[in-house]
């Protein structure tokens, strides 16, 4: 089901929705948005180039496996956590520093990355293995 | 607005039982999604229907009651992204017992229980 | 101090089963006695007057269990008894039991009763005994079931458990019940004081639930069957639990309880006739038995009917009579117990038919036991005489003629349970079929020495201090000053004429014994109407009914299982709106834009086309249709989160099913038309019912009262407008956290269900 509009399409699309993502994740704190969003949409990203490009290619180009993507989303929430706990505070509760050029920092935009890259992982893992099929 | 709304979510009920009474055990399993839209759409009734969204802007309004309520919205968010895990898992299960039994018939996949 | 002992007890408990292995089976169990013997010289060394608590620890404060312990004359010679005899049980169980495999678990099982009982009779918060109550109901059920191989101990202990546990059940809501009025846990507090009921019928109510529970513990007609059933036990727990110690903890409780009720008008006469009922049966049924134990398990039924009987008469020398008795019984029958264990141990039978001439094998053990039954036969001077005279005196007066008539006769009938328990297997004629193994070791035979010993020396010179506490006890339990005075002789009374009277009667039963096997054979034809076998047929009724409803209910059917289910939910809104009152649906004809219309035509298109097409594609593409307009729905109504996430499972959603397609089974029609209709009329009310729950909601909508607080804190305590991801990954991070946790479990499922897949390809 290779077509050449899809694979043009996919060479722009695909950086772009990455991108899109990435914007997504970190304007969700104030604006429609976060982490589960950024992840499906990454991981709508991906589908479409395994779609493009055919799977063997997606999983070729995904150079961190899906699983580990999950692991590392729920270390890093979790370890999120432990900021708060650090600071005589119960766990989980967010810690925010001001940090020169980027602005405010804190800990729950931490634990939206986790929750992004787990859900990335999560989708793309089942996809990949249904896709293998 | 009221009437129609609570019309529309007993008919996605409705519908989503009938076909979780199937036979057929993919029917059940669509039944489940349809179900999943049928009781997200149920809590974002709760607490009633209100536009302006749960974002502070500078635009957004003062009093609390002219916001919609944020706690069901984040409820149903990870209801969302959950049921899609549940489907993946389901639909793969199903595939698995189907093959297994050698049938898709809900009713004669009662082996485990004894 | 005592309430730490009886917690240590436990600790001591656990240690057993490693004691006996690495010390040994000598050894082993000689060092466990050393607990109840240090308690036993705690409890003489203890000072009982005046009463009062002593508290050791909070064990849960937020329920009021405490372990404080109620120390007055009652107790002490309760503890005094459980620790004594349970030294002698211990090391007597060393000896019945050398060779069994499970020594050490015996021993677990024994001295957490020990502990437990302990804190039966020292507890002062009800909570603490109400636990240790049901503790020991639980280590009887193990050490009756201890030979669990065989299928009638098993059954034994069920049945005795079952019983109990009835009780127990009683005894807790009666507890509560007098939390309830008067306002505190510690008996002590409750005990001590005047008090009138606030409700005359919570009164009556406690006292029948104290009543249950304590005349299943303690056997009292009609719940009497588990005791002789209980005799499955090794003889040393027969002797321990099953006479002298737990069948008296409800002989215990009435007691403790009676300062408090005994001016209702129930308490005397339900005493009186329950244990009068409960001695005669008990005594009645002893006299055809064959078997040595089950005829020492029906006498123990009958003294512990005695006990109650005491109490029923009321006044206080009857609670110094009963106070007496209870030691002489405890006493002389688990001496009688041991002697029991001793002739099965050494010739393998407990047929007193076939025992006979064993007072020429081993004369001073048949020394030991004719002191025993001519105890428990009431003979002068022994202490069983001293008792029994008590007795008499305090129910003659009481000027009840009748129940004295009735208490003579069943004494009698004692005596000739004593003749036929111990008498027959000594002096009757000796049998040449029976094989004796061996002579009976010392340890065997210096417990029921050592009560024989007691029995004829408290007789005879009782000590002032035991006195003294006996009548402390009586105190304690009459509610009011008790004088007490042991004595063999009181002068030429129509009492001693009642006793000689006894003796006689018991003579006249003991020469007429194949009567009563007669009576006994021709009656077997009506046991079905007896409480044993309502027992019997309401357990097995139970079982039937639990089979019963699993066929019915549990079919294996998933379809079943959803129209049960279903049917119930749509059963209860109509009842809830059929129960509500005021108008729950009063909604108000907003209007809807062509827009929002068009949204849910959408939704409801996608939905009846999944539905109705027979292609797979299809139904799919259906199902995507409702939920973008779901989404959609979503972005109109304030909640952008909320559709943009829709949106985007959604693609993946069919990107899935695409995938897998082609590998689900297709769609076939299987069901009839009737059935169709069912489900269609089913799922139809199912979403009325769910349609009228909105209206309702949305007459009411009720705001999550979290809301004002999460809208106003957003920015200022979490840098952050957008309240649902502040929510989301801030505020109930943790709910969050655990949700993501579940996706991840999602993703290794799906990866281990296709790892099984290539099994099934």
């Amino acid at each position: 089901m290779r077509s050449l509009i899809l694979l043009t399409a996919s060479r722009l699309l695909f950086p772009l929705l990455l991108l899109f993502s990435a914007f997504l994740l970190f304007r969700g704190h104030n604006a429609p948005g976060g982490g589960f969003v950024g992840g499906l949409v990454a991981a709508a990203a991906v589908a479409l180039h395994a779609l493009a490009h055919g799977i063997n290619a997606t999983q070729r180009m995904v150079v961190v496996t899906p699983l580990k993507l999950v692991a590392a989303g729920l270390g890093c929430a979790l370890g999120s956590g432990l900021f708060g706990w650090f600071s005589q505070q119960p766990y989980l509760t967010g810690v925010w520093v001001s940090l020169p050029l980027l602005g405010k920092a804190g800990t729950p935009v931490l634990f939206d990355v986790g929750v992004y890259l787990l859900v990335v992982g999560m989708v793309t893992h089942v996809l990949f293995l249904l896709w293998e099929e | 607005m009221e009437v129609l709304l609570a019309g529309t979510i007993g008919c996605l009920y409705a519908g989503a039982f009938y076909l979780m009474l199937r036979r057929s055990i993919v029917k059940l399993l669509l039944g489940l999604g349809l179900l999943g839209h049928a009781a997200n759409l149920l809590i974002f009734a709760t607490s009633g229907l209100i536009r302006f969204a749960p974002i502070l802007n500078e635009s957004a309004p003062k009093a609390p009651s002219e916001v919609a309520d944020p706690v069901p919205q984040a409820l149903i968010l990870t209801a969302i992204v959950i049921s899609f895990g549940v489907l993946a898992f389901s639909v793969v299960l199903i595939k698995l017992t189907a093959a297994a039994a050698g049938t898709d018939d809900v009713d004669s996949l009662r082996t485990s229980e004894r | 101090m005592l309430a730490v002992t009886v917690a240590f007890g436990f600790v001591v408990a656990l240690l057993a089963p490693w004691c006996v292995r690495h010390v040994g089976t000598v050894w082993g169990p000689r060092l466990l006695a050393a607990y109840p013997l240090s308690v036993f010289f705690l409890t003489l060394a203890t000072d009982y007057e005046p009463a009062r608590v002593q508290s050791a620890f909070d064990w849960v404060p937020r329920f009021g269990l405490r372990w404080s312990v109620l120390v007055d004359g009652w107790s002490i010679l309760f503890a005094a008894l459980i620790s004594g005899i349970g030294a002698l049980v211990v090391l007597y169980g060393a000896a019945y039991l050398r060779h069994h495999e499970h020594l050490g678990r015996f021993y677990l099982y024994l001295i957490g009763f020990m502990a437990a009982m302990l804190g039966v009779v020292l507890a002062s918060n009800l909570l603490l005994l109400f636990v240790c109550w049901e503790l020991t109901s639980i280590f009887s059920y193990l050490l009756i079931g201890f030979d669990h191989e065989d299928a009638k101990s098993r059954k034994s202990a069920l049945q005795a458990l079952l019983t109990t546990g009835v009780g127990g059940l009683a005894l807790v809501v009666a507890f509560v019940l007098l939390r309830a009025e008067f306002g505190t846990w510690e008996l002590g507090e409750i005990l001590g004081r005047p008090f009138e009921w606030s409700n005359p019928g919570l009164e009556l109510g406690t006292i029948v639930l104290l009543l249950a529970a304590a005349f299943t513990k303690s056997a009292q007609f009609p719940f009497h069957f588990w005791l002789p059933s209980a005799m499955a036990a090794p003889t040393p727990v027969s002797a321990y639990l099953h006479s002298a110690t737990m069948v008296k903890a409800g002989v215990f409780l009435l007691a403790r309880f009676h300062p408090l009720f005994h001016e209702h008008w129930l308490w005397q006469p339900a005493l009186l006739v329950g244990g009068g009922a409960t001695m005669f049966v008990g005594a009645a049924l002893a006299l055809p038995q064959r078997d040595l134990k089950l005829l020492l398990a029906y006498s123990t039924v009958s003294a512990l009917g005695t006990l109650v009987f005491l109490l029923g008469v009321g006044n206080s020398e009857a609670m110094a009579a009963c106070v007496v008795f209870l030691v002489a019984h405890a006493l002389y029958k688990g001496g009688l117990f041991f002697f029991a264990g001793i002739v099965d141990h050494e010739t393998g039978t407990r047929d007193i038919e076939e025992l006979g001439g064993l007072a020429r094998q081993w004369p001073a053990l048949a020394t030991v036991a004719s002191v025993l039954a001519l105890s428990m036969a009431g003979v002068m001077p022994l202490f069983g005489f001293v008792a029994k005279e008590l007795a008499y005196e305090a129910v003659f007066h009481a000027t009840l003629p009748v129940a004295l008539a009735w208490l003579v006769v069943c004494s009698g009938l004692q005596v000739a349970v004593a003749g036929f328990a111990v008498g027959r297997p000594l002096f009757s004629r000796p049998r040449a079929t029976l094989a004796i193994h061996h002579a009976p070791e010392w340890e065997l035979v210096v417990g029921p020495a050592l009560l024989a010993g007691l029995s004829v020396l408290i007789g005879l010179w009782p000590a002032e201090g035991f006195s003294h506490l006996l009548a402390a006890a009586a105190t304690n339990i009459a509610g009011q000053s008790t004088e007490l005075k042991l004595g063999v002789w009181h002068g030429w009374t129509p009492v001693l004429a009642l006793s000689f009277g006894t003796v006689l009667l018991g003579v006249v039963v003991f020469a007429l014994r194949p009567l009563w096997c007669g009576m006994a054979e021709r009656a077997t034809g009506w046991k079905f109407v007896g409480p044993a076998s309502l027992y019997e047929a309401s357990v097995a009724g139970l079982a039937r009914l639990a089979a019963w409803q699993t066929r019915t209910l549990q079919t294996g059917k998933l379809r079943q299982y959803q129209v049960l289910v279903l049917s119930t939910a749509v059963a209860s809104v109509l009842l809830a709106l059929a129960l509500t009152e005021g108008d729950l649906l009063r909604f108000g004809w907003k209007a809807f834009s062509p827009t929002e219309g068009a949204v849910i035509v959408a939704m409801l298109a996608g939905m009846a086309i999944t539905i109705g097409t027979s292609s797979r594609l299809t139904a799919i593409a259906g199902l995507g249709v409702t939920g973008y307009a779901v989404g959609i729905f979503f972005l109109m109504f304030g909640a952008p989160d909320l559709a943009m996430t829709q949106f985007a499972i959604e693609t993946l959603t069919v990107v899935l099913f695409v995938l897998v397609l082609y590998r689900l089974p297709r769609f076939e029609s299987r069901s009839t038309a009737a059935t169709r209709v069912r489900d269609f009329a089913l799922a139809t009310a199912v979403g009325a019912s769910v349609g009228i729950l909105v209206l309702a909601l949305l007459a009411d909508p009720t705001p999550s009262a979290l809301a004002p607080y999460f809208l106003a804190q957003s920015e200022p305590a979490a840098h952050g407008r957008n309240v649902v991801n502040v929510i989301l990954v801030d505020f109930r991070s943790l709910d969050t956290l655990g949700e993501i946790t579940v996706l991840g479990l999602a993703a290794v499922g799906v990866g281990t269900l296709m790892a099984m897949w290539g099994k099934y390809r």
